[in-house]
């Protein structure tokens, strides 16, 4: 017998939690491990998502010295053109998401050409404003565009599979498979790649770099690409579980804040860490006492360490 | 300050409040007037924005939290409670302080990216907190039947400030005795003391100010005046929603304060005007308003970061410059 | 030369003097409109409800005005407004049409909280409101001289949906998913009122909030249960179609029911494959088989190049029965006597029959049904 069997259809007779030859304690207690089997599940795979969407936020972070406030429309993008192309237009979803992909990242050219660009130069603190002003633009444009009824994003890895403790959808696991491997190639390609090692030391030291002749906004153009590409797979990725709709960015851009900060700025492993550790503790809370306090808790967590903190976080980015 | 720039200002201001007392009568019409009211709770929220952003520097984007507090507070107050209108407002305003102060405290220890990061995220909370404690607040319901101001002693005279003509004149009265409070807090020490910690913090500081315990003392005040934007909102519509917490009344008074022109007196005003009455005479829908709002306030950040009244004052000084050489006019 | 000029004069004026009676007279069209002040969400959550009912409206008036107009030939205006499902909204769109378009009276509301809002300002202005949508108790219950409720409430749905789940469908065991708002709330009551100690019993009761998105925890606690019957109360269509299509990935089987009223073709576009075998019940159907209903369904289809829902029906409705009670009460500015009208006689439409009762709300005569979702379609099940 394979350990994982799948299977398409499933008896409605059956649980959605294989009890294995445990000991069986009480009912209850066996409700309760199947709990916290499906809580954990659920929690890595939106922890992923926050992965995703906060590795771009950090590395922009990192090399640029902004913190993009808009990054979450990106998110919602990557959902919205792919549904354009998926529902709209009927393409096969997996074609969908990558056409959805590559037109975000040129989007990303354009926004950073208007709202970051500018202010590189004079006066980098303006970048905070911009980019807010950018995400409303961004949020309400889509909003006038689709509406405000929540939309769907079909994907046809919606079929249950019936693993040995739990039920999950296909979609679910290739949110994991693919974050994963996003996570290890991007590592890959900035430790052995050239412009991985460019990147590297131009977030080390911008000034030398220069010196050294490294072309700097090359470095941002790609930099900010690479970051809302993660953002837009996010998007196309996670948009498939419930709905999509304008402001989706929102809540998640918040959260990538919570991650970085979580993880410490400027650090993909931080971020990686950062972002599975909030999705699964937001998933315990959700499980185990509502979900309509899990949102608090990030933030709270977030708050706490901005000012456990003060010192480290306070001074002001070098140049 | 210079004698003839300080008198023309002066006149311009008192010229500005006799046009406030008479718009009224110029329109008459009731829908008319509702704008005049919804223009006067914007000037109260811009106003105490513009303290944060104008005079500490900061950028808040959480700023929602105290408007949308102060509302529920003086509606569950004066409605779930019991109190009588005239007590609950002036409660609402001292809740929104407490808060004020204890959010100012945390997030005041921050700067740039990570203050703004820190407002929006206690935002959020607050805005969570109202719209799922449904029991206090009956949550995405909204709030509904809030008692109307009423001025006087039970028993012995009622004076209800509900209609759009009396309100007016209420909001009139907080705006201007706000803009008093305001106008002297920045012509005082205590104004000449926030101008230098946001201008040349260390020297504040080598002669022992705190511009924390300023910076602290200054965002309380803005959210109780945010506050009492809120709690005039409530008694005037009578019903809130969670909406008011919502990213959107954040945003709103930073376009205001951004585009008008942060740290002056008159620039709240102007933003008042741009961003809170033009758009409610041509009553176009919100999303669209917002990518016109956006745009502009993007646009403004590149070309004219300083602000409309800055610019406006720039403009005069260049012109009384050229009038005569000596006659040269205030920051 | 003067002379000339005199005369010339003279009858350029004489002209326009005549320009200006005779086509008065003979077309008629210079006749002041009577306008009807419509407020919906058209833009926010609820969005699409505004628009369907909106084109009832436009479809109600489309006929009226084509069969002549109302109050001696004069057509019907329709005065669109946004409340953007926001109290405050609706509030300032009801001054607006008050004060500015000058009209006293008022329709729309889909959103119970916003209608709740909106009546304490026609109330006190002493303003004819129909309120087309909004389904709320506490709206009938304010004392309210001049309004009416075109929909049943919750409760009056129930009263069909509630025992016919326990004698057609007979659940030993249902679980209970509501939202956490007094709708939801209501409904526990309603349960417990229907079923009580000899019906289905209620194995489980989970709340979830507005605006959740992840629903697998309460679904999972339902699976384990293996009950009956799932029983839905929630009213946004995205939110019941994110319910079905996750209880459908975690392979939930368990015949599901929402709460009457909730179940239109939204629903089914958005669950896709998990609506299927979904139940529900309501007092209208397109597919109802009446005469007035079938021309309705057919006009609609001519104007709108699609069929109509039961929104849209409801809008159609409003006008419909204000323009045939403005033309026989003879006026468009005495409330009283207009609701009066309302009050004293019967109103067809394309659910049936329906007359007002004292507080104003609509009692249909016609039937409601249990609905099936089959093939990707609504249908009734027998």
């Amino acid at each position: 017998m394979s350990l994982l069997g799948f299977r398409g259809g499933m008896d409605p007779r059956q649980n959605g939690v294989r009890s294995m030859s445990l000991p069986t304690i009480g009912s209850t207690s066996m409700i309760d491990l199947d709990l916290l089997v499906i809580q954990l599940a659920n929690g890595l795979v939106i922890g992923m998502g926050y992965t995703l969407v906060a590795i771009g936020l950090t590395m922009v972070f990192g090399i640029l010295g902004v913190l993009n406030f808009a990054h979450g429309e990106f998110f919602m993008l990557g959902a919205f053109v792919a549904y354009v192309f998926g529902e709209l237009m009927g393409w096969p979803y997996v074609v969908s998401s990558v056409v959805a992909i590559v037109l975000v990242m040129a989007i990303s050219f354009l926004f950073e050409l208007i709202s970051v660009r500018p202010f590189m130069e004079r006066d980098p603190e303006m970048t905070l404003l911009s980019t807010f002003a950018a995400s409303l633009i961004l949020m309400n444009l889509v909003e006038v565009i689709w509406g405000n009824t929540p939309l769907p994003l079909n994907t046809p890895f919606s079929k249950p599979l019936d693993l040995l403790f739990l039920v999950l959808t296909a979609q679910r696991i290739l949110i994991l498979l693919v974050g994963a491997v996003g996570v290890i190639l991007l590592g890959l390609f900035l430790k052995f790649t050239k412009m991985g090692k460019v990147i590297r030391a131009t977030a080390q030291n911008k000034k030398a770099s220069a010196l050294v002749g490294i072309n700097i906004k090359k470095v941002y153009r790609l930099t900010f690409a690479a970051g809302t590409g993660l953002a837009a797979i996010a998007g196309v990725l996670i948009a498939p579980l419930s709905n999509l709709y304008a402001s989706m960015g929102q809540g998640m851009v918040l959260k990538g804040f919570v991650v970085v900060i979580l993880g410490g700025l400027a650090s993909v492993p931080g971020a990686i860490l950062g972002g599975l550790t909030l999705g699964i503790t937001e998933a315990i809370a959700a499980g185990y006492v509502s979900s309509a306090w899990k949102d608090v808790i990030g933030f709270s967590i977030l708050i706490i360490i901005l000012l456990l903190r003060p010192q480290g976080l306070m001074g002001r980015r070098e140049a | 300050m210079n004698r003839a720039a300080g008198n023309r200002r002066n006149w311009t201001r008192f010229l500005g409040l006799v046009v406030a007392l008479l718009l009224p009568i110029v329109f008459q019409d009731a829908y008319l007037r509702n704008i005049l009211v919804i223009f006067g709770i914007y000037c109260l929220l811009a106003l105490s924005l513009n303290i944060i952003v104008g005079y500490i520097g900061e950028v808040s984007l959480g700023h929602a939290a105290f408007f949308g507090l102060g509302g529920y507070a003086s509606a569950i107050l004066s409605k779930t409670v019991g109190f009588p209108v005239l007590l609950s407002i002036p409660s609402a305003v001292v809740i929104s302080g407490i808060l004020g102060l204890f959010i100012g405290y945390l997030a005041l220890r921050l700067r740039g990216p990570y203050f703004a990061i820190t407002t929006l995220a206690f935002a959020e909370i607050i805005r969570l907190i109202v719209t799922n404690w449904v029991d206090l607040t009956r949550g995405p319901l909204g709030f509904t039947q809030i008692p109307p101001l009423v001025l006087g002693i039970p028993g012995w005279f009622e004076f209800k400030v509900m209609s759009e003509l009396r309100y007016y004149y209420f909001v009139l009265v907080l705006v201007g005795l706000v803009f008093l409070l305001i106008y002297n807090v920045v012509h005082s020490p205590t104004g000449r003391t926030f101008l230098a910690i946001r201008e040349q913090e260390p020297l504040a500081r080598s002669v022992g100010i705190s511009p924390f315990r300023y910076r602290v003392l200054a965002f309380v005040i803005s959210t109780m005046i945010a506050g009492l934007a809120g709690a005039a909102y409530a008694h005037f519509f009578r019903i809130i929603s969670p909406d008011i917490n919502m990213v959107y009344y954040s945003a709103i008074p930073l376009m205001m304060v951004m585009v008008g022109g942060r740290g002056t007196l008159l620039g709240p005003f102007l933003g008042a005007l741009l961003f809170a009455v033009l758009p409610e005479l041509f009553r176009t829908a919100g999303t669209i308003r917002m990518v016109f709002f956006a745009s502009f306030l993007l646009a403004t950040i590149v070309y004219m970061p300083e602000g409309i009244a800055v610019k406006i004052q720039t403009f005069i000084r260049d012109w009384e410059t050229k009038k005569s050489p000596q006659e040269l006019g205030d920051v | 030369m003067r002379k000339s000029i005199g005369v010339g004069a003279g009858t350029v004026l004489l002209g326009a003097a005549l320009l200006m009676i005779v086509p008065t007279a003979v077309l008629g069209q210079t006749k002041a409109p009577v306008k009807i002040g419509v407020i919906l969400p058209m833009t926010g959550p609820a969005a699409l409800y505004g628009e369907q009912a909106n084109r009832g409206v436009q479809l109600a008036a489309k006929m009226v005005n084509g069969a002549g107009g109302i109050l001696g030939g004069r057509q019907v205006s329709i005065i669109l407004e946004d409340d953007q499902a926001n109290p405050v909204e609706g509030v300032n769109a009801v001054k607006k049409l008050m004060n500015r378009d000058g009209t006293k009276l008022i329709t729309g509301g889909v959103n119970s909280s916003v209608s709740l809002a909106e009546l304490q300002v026609t109330k006190e202005a002493g303003l004819l409101h129909i309120v087309t949508v909004s389904t709320a108790p506490a709206i009938r219950e304010q004392g309210h001289p001049s309004l009416f409720a075109l929909q049943p409430t919750n409760s009056m749905k129930d009263d069909f949906a509630l025992p016919w789940i326990a004698q057609v469908l007979k659940p030993k065991t249902v679980v209970h998913l509501l939202e956490n708002t007094d709708y939801g709330r209501v409904e526990v009551e309603e349960l417990k009122k229907h079923w009580g100690a000899s019906g289905p019993k209620v194995v489980a009761t989970e709340t979830f909030q507005l605006g959740e998105t992840d629903f697998t925890i309460h679904l999972n606690k339902f699976k384990a249960m293996k009950p009956d019957l799932f029983y839905l109360s929630t009213a946004a269509p995205s939110t019941i179609g994110t319910i079905l299509k996750q209880a459908y990935e975690i392979g939930f089987k368990a015949p599901i029911f929402l709460a009457p009223g909730n179940l239109n073709n939204d629903v089914v576009r958005l669950a896709g494959p998990a609506a299927e075998g979904v139940l529900c019940a309501d007092y209208y159907v397109n597919i109802l088989d009446t005469p007035a209903n079938k021309k309705f369904v057919k006009d609609h289809e001519e104007m709108f190049k699609r069929p109509p829902e039961k929104m849209e029906m409801l809008g159609f409705e409003s006008i419909t029965i204000l323009s045939k009670a403005l033309d026989m009460a003879g006026t468009e500015t005495d409330v009283k006597k207009i609701s009066d009208t309302l009050r004293q006689n019967k109103w067809q439409t394309p659910r049936g029959e329906i007359v007002f009762d004292a507080k104003g709300q609509a009692k249909g005569v016609g039937k409601d049904q249990a609905l099936v979702v089959k093939d990707g379609k609504i249908t009734i099940r027998k």
